[in-house]
């Protein structure tokens, strides 16, 4: 018994120091050798072994886990037309009714199938050109910064849009040929007259697993990365957008998003609650129609409080990821030397480590395997929506991270890739980068079948 | 002479079951299973489910919602109290296979976000009641439209049922037999495509599901999907549609309010989750994840057909309907939540470590 206890106490003793000398050190960057870690560990201690998107953190306190539960609770549920009981505040316009039904099985959503059904988990940005006071974008008069396409009864949705598809052929150095469909959208049904020269930007919503992982990455580490002027001649520059933050009131890094708009959690659920369903919170207490001739003129903002967005912030912030399946098989590595060979890894940067939090150790000094560089970059003209946001250009779009995107056919049932799911498979995806990308992707068009087919099951094992 | 082989068949199958039943009590030595074994009997599990469970049931919903619209066909051409009686009967039987197949929801109905458009909760009443009293068109394409919440199991079981149970077939309106219409006929497009979407002619999931691919790379990871959904609904019948309704003291979170089917709907999750562990639905009994578990543990079979039964049994203790039950029957709501609880923790920490550990 004696001899245990002072074992014990030993063994926390060493506990303890190993801790302080944890907490001194700085968090290490890349110097961290890959070899020496479990590749399938995408996210740190934070990677859940189920192939779903629908894990919690596996390393989470037990009020945290109540917190993220009930998160998960809202995250899931339907939301109607005030005054109600349950669930007040959706509308009067809206793109849908609950965040789960965009993110459905938290995955990604869909465009529409056969180019005139309406998506219901696909939306539209709008703006006029040029920047507001804050450089964010400008307000379409009667429409906002987003076409809400649905309403509730009585009430008219914004407009619908229309996709068409183009071919475009292209063809490997060995000869085999590919398809990629290029989309043209048209807004259809406006509720009132469009004014001219409105830009658009469709988005199909992401996987939103990993996010307490990226939100805790450093501001320092997005800009270590930074290269404004390719410095390091690789063809590959990588900008930081400066974005408005709701909180604070100033403009700070954005992370989130198809272009990075976005600096926090918070805001991105405070702001599809205000911009996707019409719901009002602490955050965004002004409804998405103010201004606005269908505006409910309703005394009733906030439509959700401060624990209810907070609690949804949290979901979002304890998501786990995937882990990596198939690691050592002998094709995923061959893989993932081209992947390294054709500098995918130079924008999709393969490790990073979240840096020291006290207040949210659950994410804190991570190492993990993200695949983005959470920056911005030129895209080519292919893939602009002409439309900028911030800093961000028309070409310019975040590089999206990789994780756990090998399930997303299983997680969804479908596959659709990029800012507007015009990919419909990884190697559309990847044949789709231009600008800044366009020297990857002409290696990838030189690759042998077996290395293209190699590059693929690398990615599928993420 | 057929019935004289019938009940010598009889005897043979009582002796057997006899032995059988005296044999478990041992716990006898269990053979060792060889990886060969186990990868067929997985496979057979596999096929079984998409066949014995998934396929025939979501027919059942196909041909149930069928029966549904006819119901409400009757109803709206003969507007009896009988007819609406029935139209009733017919909307908590679809609601009873439904509630089954909810212990599998992966596959079409998740894909193709199915399970909002026909069970979305709660009602947008304010919407409802805006669409009875406008004179907007109101038939199937403009119901198709309709936010999940105007349309699916809810919004037309406030037609049927009323707020409190009381409908009464001669104060259903004109504008309300459009409705239910409508809402019959987009339930049976939306359950007819739950069927399509893992027919072999059609959406053929079925394939997808019963062979190794980009989806389901390997045999583990199917059962695993089985499981885990098993888990879910445990999950969210235990944890969410009774506890948080219970803790909140709070009747009108209840989900299926307007019939008082909520005890029965729950009992069917339950049900539908036994009905996957044992491969069985209906009459008919293939292969199911006990047949891989009695290979290796018998004791943990044992464990969780006792833990289901536990669970499928506490609903016949209460006396009142969930929305009241939830202030008078406090113990008894424990008792359920406890039981539900219970099996949810063995099949994850259990079942799922015993497949994991003995199948590729």
């Amino acid at each position: 018994m004696f001899i245990q206890a002072i074992i014990s106490r030993i063994v926390i003793i060493i506990i303890s120091c190993t801790l302080l000398l944890i907490g001194c050190r700085k968090p290490q960057e890349i110097n961290d050798r890959i070899e020496n870690y479990d590749e399938r560990l995408s996210g740190g201690q934070q990677t859940t072994f189920n192939e779903t998107y629908d894990d919690a953190f596996p390393v989470l306190s037990a009020s945290k886990v109540t917190t993220h539960n009930l998160g998960d609770a809202v995250f899931g549920a339907t939301f109607v037309t005030s005054p109600a009981p349950i669930n007040p505040g959706l509308g009067p316009v809206f793109n849908n009714v609950s965040c789960g039904s965009c993110h459905i099985n938290n995955g990604v959503g869909k465009p529409p199938v056969n180019g005139t059904e309406q998506g219901q988990s696909f939306l539209f940005k709008l703006s006029m050109p040029g920047y507001d006071a804050h450089g964010g974008s400008v307000h379409v008069p009667n429409y906002g910064v987003q076409l809400q396409s649905r309403a509730v009864f009585g009430v008219q949705p914004e407009g619908k849009v229309s996709i068409t598809y183009s071919n475009i052929q292209g063809e490997f150095t060995d000869g085999v040929k590919y398809n990629l469909q290029k989309p043209t959208y048209t807004i259809t049904n406006p509720y009132m007259p469009l004014p001219a020269g409105v830009l658009m930007s469709p988005r199909l919503p992401m996987a939103v697993i990993g996010l307490g992982l990226l939100d805790a990455l450093t501001d320092n580490w997005m800009l270590e990365h930074q290269d404004l002027n390719d410095a390091n001649n690789d063809g590959i520059t990588g900008k930081v957008n400066y974005v408005w933050n709701e909180r604070t009131q100033t403009k700070t890094i954005g992370r989130f998003g198809w272009k990075a708009t976005i600096p926090t959690i918070e805001q991105q659920v405070a702001l599809a609650f205000n911009e996707d369903m019409g719901i009002t919170s602490p955050l965004f207490p002004v409804e998405s129609t103010y201004g606005q001739f269908q505006y409910d003129k309703l005394n009733d903002d906030s439509e959700i409080n401060d624990s209810i967005l907070s609690t949804v912030t949290f979901y979002i912030k304890s998501l786990a990821v995937t882990a990596r399946r198939n690691v050592n098989d002998a094709t995923v590595q061959q893989g993932k030397s081209i992947f390294k060979q054709l500098n995918c890894s130079g924008c999709h940067l393969m490790t990073a480590r979240t840096g020291v939090n006290m207040g949210y150790t659950e994410v804190s000094n991570q190492l993990i395997f993200p695949f983005t560089d959470l920056l911005l970059h030129d895209m080519g003209s292919e893939l602009s929506d002409n439309r900028p946001e911030f800093d961000a250009l028309g070409s310019e779009w975040r590089t999206p991270p990789l994780w756990g995107i090998g399930l997303s056919q299983k997680i969804n049932g479908n596959t659709h890739y990029l800012h507007d799911g015009r990919a419909r498979s990884l190697e559309e995806a990847i044949l789709w980068h231009g600008g800044e990308a366009l020297q990857n992707k002409t290696a990838y068009t030189k690759l042998t079948k077996e290395d293209r087919n190699a590059l693929i099951k690398f990615l599928q094992s993420l | 002479m057929k019935s004289i082989i019938k009940t010598t068949s009889l005897v043979v199958l009582a002796t057997v079951v006899t032995f059988t039943a005296c044999r478990k009590k041992k716990e006898e030595v269990i053979p060792a299973v060889t990886p060969a074994t186990a990868e067929t009997l997985s496979q057979e599990v596999i096929v079984s489910f998409a066949s014995t469970i998934a396929l025939p049931q979501y027919n059942d919903m196909s041909v149930g919602a069928i029966n549904l619209v006819n119901a409400v066909a009757n109803l709206n051409a003969t507007t009896t109290q009988a007819n609406l009686v029935i139209a009733q009967q017919e909307w908590k039987n679809l609601r009873s296979t439904w509630e089954q197949s909810e212990a599998f929801l992966f596959g079409p109905v998740a894909d193709e976000n199915l399970d909002p458009n026909v069970d979305d909760w709660p009602v947008n009443k304010n919407d409802f009641d805006s669409v009875l009293v406008s004179t907007a068109p109101l038939n199937d394409s403009t119901v198709a439209n309709y936010q999940t919440s105007l349309k699916g199991f809810h919004a037309l079981e406030y037609i049927l049922f009323d707020a409190n149970q009381s409908k009464q077939a001669s104060n259903i309106t004109p504008r309300e037999k459009q409705y239910m219409t409508a809402i019959a006929n987009d339930l049976k497009k939306n359950c007819t495509k739950m069927y399509t979407g893992w027919a072999q002619n059609s959406g053929n999931y079925y394939h997808t599901f019963t062979t190794t691919n980009s989806v389901y790379t390997n045999k583990l990871q199917t059962l695993v999907t089985i499981v885990d959904a098993m888990a879910s609904i445990c999950g969210e019948v235990g944890e969410g549609k009774i506890k948080s309704v219970y803790e909140g003291q709070d009747a009108s979170q209840e989900e299926s309010q307007f019939s008082n089917n909520s005890f029965t709907d729950f009992r069917n999750n339950i049900i539908g989750v036994r009905n996957v562990y044992l491969g069985v639905y209906k009459a008919n009994d293939s292969r199911g994840l006990e047949d891989i578990v009695r290979q290796y543990n018998l004791s943990l079979d044992g464990k969780i057909k006792q833990q289901m039964e536990t669970a499928i049994n506490s609903f016949n203790g209460f006396t009142k309907p969930f929305g009241q039950a939830i202030f008078t029957e406090a113990t008894q709501i424990n008792t359920t939540i406890a039981a539900i609880n219970a099996l949810k923790i063995t099949l994850e920490t259990e079942l799922k470590p015993l497949l994991q550990a003995n199948i590729k």
